[in-house]
């Protein structure tokens, strides 16, 4: 009769500790799922440490979801800018433009409203091919340091996808490129 | 009693023209005077045609041409009538809302 109290007992706990290991285990699956997705490997820089005279982009945690991954575009400038314009390649196949309800492009410009005009669109005709650019206005004073460009948002929709620079260009306050050879783009991959 | 001086040729290409008006009167004096006239690009927004890569479509080199002329008016020193895309003779937001529209498309020539 004790011993059966006891594996009763024994069952009971068992019985318990099934449920407090389920229901762990449920809660690490529901919290795990939470970080399960999309992500963004930056190429050639640490985003932490990145280096000076260049263009690099950073996945912006703060504005990704399951769903959608933000990227900054970040310039790090030791010459005054005036202006900055490039384009992004990527995968079609692999990721598309997070857009919003009207279609148009989502993507945030700077909170601190640094540049005064952002602009970002497909090229006509293209489905890999992101246009941007971003400037000031005259008599603004040209900008050094590091600044934040634009947070461009993609949807992952198949396989990884580079993102890549091309067709880039740091323009300063008389309209002249500010010497490329002396600044860096860096790209990365977006993923799971 | 006045005569024109010949003038020939219709430009089409998108870009910056200057022509003369050149008048001579029935005792040979003459007198001209120079004129700029801006063809713009098709759709407007192509401010900047000569920088590799931007020549046939409207992208962020376009906006920041646009840019760094803003503010100014027909006549002014930096005055760039390519800017002027609603041709009224001031660069502003009008002119950026129109580069803005579009911003990403292919220009024709």
């Amino acid at each position: 009769m004790f011993l059966g109290r006891i594996n009763r007992g024994i069952l009971i706990c068992t019985f318990v500790i099934s449920i407090g290991v389920m229901s762990l285990s449920c809660g690490s699956e529901s919290t795990k799922k939470e970080f399960i997705g999309a992500g963004f490997t930056p190429e050639g820089i640490n985003c932490s440490t990145p280096s000076i005279n260049g263009v690099y982009m950073c996945k912006n945690e703060r504005l990704s979801t399951d769903d959608v991954i933000a990227v900054d575009v970040v310039l790090s400038s030791a010459k005054p800018v005036f202006g900055i314009a490039f384009d992004v390649l990527f995968d079609p196949e692999g990721v598309s433009l997070s857009r919003n309800e009207d279609q148009s492009i989502d993507f945030s410009s700077t909170e601190e409203r640094v540049w005064k005009h952002t602009f970002v669109s497909l090229q006509e005709d293209s489905y890999d091919r992101v246009l941007a650019g971003a400037s000031l206005q005259r008599g603004d004073t040209s900008l050094t340091g590091n600044i934040q460009v634009i947070t461009l948002k993609f949807r992952l929709s198949g396989r990884d996808s580079h993102l890549t620079f091309i067709n880039n260009n740091l323009l300063d306050e008389t309209g002249h490129p500010i010497d490329a050879a002396q600044y860096n783009w860096y790209g990365g991959v977006l993923g799971t | 009693m006045l005569i024109l001086s010949q003038s020939s040729g219709i430009p089409a290409t998108p870009g910056i023209y200057t022509f003369t008006l050149k008048v001579i009167d029935a005792t040979g004096v003459s007198s001209s005077t120079d004129y700029v006239w801006a063809i713009l690009a098709n759709p407007p927004g192509n401010v900047d045609f000569t920088t590799t890569g931007s020549e046939y479509r409207v992208d962020g080199f376009d906006l920041i041409a646009l840019s760094m002329v803003w503010g100014t008016i027909n006549g002014s020193a930096g005055w760039n009538p390519l800017a002027d895309l609603n041709s009224d003779g001031i660069i502003n937001g009008a002119d950026i809302s129109i580069l803005q529209t579009n911003f990403g498309k292919s220009i024709t020539r």
